[in-house]
């Protein structure tokens, strides 16, 4: 009984799958925090990258044909300080994540002080259901999950942190 | 008892070949063990190595997601032999304590460690999300995602700790012991393998060895069966060996108990062997002759005047 009434709390949170987060138009008022790339499905990392990095690019390698992409974060101007260290963040567009060369644009977003997805195309239409990677519950399997490195909805690996302060 | 040199050829021997057939069965029981205990050690370390992958990632960003996954959960219970496991390390960047334990009677990974006030943090939020279902303007999807995520990590939380309470802590002992490690009274094997995350961390698992109980009463029946056809054969061929050692020795002392007088030295037996028994029979021989000689040359002088030649 318990077992059944897990499941179906589970299903209940995932069938809402669809993306949550608003698409955003254009890159006005955006800030390019960090330029980075999503290497090709070919190039073997080496041994010491965080296992984060290395779990991101196994999940998202498949992108532009096996060929990897450069990956551009956008923030908003007002929340350039907050995203230096992991918020906390207002209500509104947190992040915005693009992968240039198949362009999938990931939006994080925070809702009532929590952080929820998106996963859309260039024209805003709704593509998270359109790869196991690119669904909302993927997102929040890293970005919820990973305490250590998604803080407040957002990741990043210190070694990769371009505001790291030395 | 036992005067006949047979028979204390025969024991000696029998007792000789039953001493070193238990010492080499007993050798060969604890090798047959050793070396499947070997191949399980070996089987299971390398069937963990995914185990060992997903944990270290989990543990490096305290990913507890990652190894609740039905996938990661679906993997270990698919390993009938794992009773139970246990992940613990501190995590890569905030060096944060990590801790989660699989039990195969609940077939559920659960979270052994949760931030200070974790449940009222979760019910707080809960009460706040719900509070807004009612105002007008809120995105009634967003708020109702929120809403039934809250309600997840609020079960969860519940489920796990009830788990915690209930979840049978007979393998802990174990998981002070060094790696490998056989408990055969319970016959359960625990292995330790370290992750690969930065600030490492350790993957312990208890497997149930309880087929090691039907390999040993097979061993030992096919030892018995081994042993049994190994002393058969022995005593086969001591009875053949006593006999061939007794049987000439036999014969010559039934030869010897006759009149030398009548005996035909030509004719002691085993002449032909030539062994210590061949040997022993043409000293026999000689004697024979000799005192054969003897008699005839003591006769010649009772009977006849050595000078004349003539009867006495």
């Amino acid at each position: 009984m318990v077992k059944l009434l897990w499941m179906i709390l589970v299903t209940s949170s995932l069938l809402n799958a669809n993306s949550l987060s608003e698409y955003i138009k254009e890159l006005k008022n955006m800030v390019l925090v960090k330029e980075s790339m999503i290497p090709g499905k070919d190039v073997v990392l080496p041994k010491e990258t965080p296992l984060f990095v290395q779990q991101t690019v196994s999940m998202y390698n498949w992108i532009n044909e096996g060929k990897g992409t450069k990956l551009n974060i956008y923030v908003p101007k007002d929340k350039v300080e907050l995203y230096k260290t992991h918020g906390p963040y207002p209500d509104g567009l947190t992040a915005i994540a693009i992968y240039e060369d198949q362009d999938i644009i990931f939006v994080t977003e925070h809702f009532q002080g929590e952080p929820i997805y998106g996963t859309f195309d260039r024209e805003g239409k709704d593509i998270s259901n359109s790869h196991p990677s690119l669904n909302v519950k993927a997102c929040i399997q890293c970005h919820t999950n990973y305490a250590d490195i998604c803080i407040n909805g957002t990741c990043s690996v210190p070694m990769l942190d371009i505001f790291n302060k030395k | 008892m036992f005067k006949s040199i047979k028979s204390k050829i025969f024991v000696s021997h029998f007792i000789l070949i039953v001493i070193l057939l238990v010492g080499l069965t007993y050798k060969h029981y604890h090798n047959s063990i050793d070396m499947y205990i070997q191949n399980v050690i070996t089987f299971h370390t390398n069937a963990s190595a995914s185990i060992v992958r997903t944990s270290s990632l989990a543990i490096s960003g305290q990913n507890y997601g990652n190894i609740q996954l039905p996938s990661f959960v679906a993997e270990l219970s698919s390993n009938s032999k794992l009773v139970y496991l246990q992940i613990t390390g501190r995590s890569d960047i905030s060096y944060k304590e990590f801790s989660a334990v699989y039990t195969k009677e609940n077939t559920h990974m659960y979270r052994n460690i949760y931030p200070e006030k974790h449940e009222q943090n979760l019910q707080l939020k809960l009460k706040r999300f719900q509070s807004k279902l009612n105002e007008i303007n809120i995105d009634k999807v967003k708020i109702n995602f929120l809403i039934a995520r809250t309600k997840d990590a609020l079960f969860e939380y519940e489920r796990n700790k009830n788990l915690l309470k209930t979840s049978s802590m007979k393998y802990k002992l174990l998981l002070n012991k060094e790696s490998p490690y056989i408990d055969y009274d319970k016959n359960l094997l625990f292995l330790s393998l370290k992750t690969n995350n930065k600030n490492s961390g350790i993957v312990s698992m208890v497997y149930d060895i309880s087929e090691i109980i039907n390999l040993k009463k097979k061993i030992i029946i096919d030892l018995v069966i081994e042993s049994v056809i190994s002393l058969l054969i022995a005593i086969i061929l001591l009875t053949i060996l006593a006999n061939k050692i007794i049987g000439p020795l036999n014969k010559l002392s039934n030869f010897m108990t006759n009149d030398f007088r009548t005996l035909n030295a030509g004719k002691t037996p085993s002449l032909e062997l030539s062994d210590e028994i061949g040997i022993l029979s043409n000293k026999f021989k000689v004697l024979i002759e000799s005192m054969q000689e003897n008699q005839a040359r003591i006769e010649g002088k009772a009977y006849f005047d050595s000078l004349t030649g003539v009867y006495n």
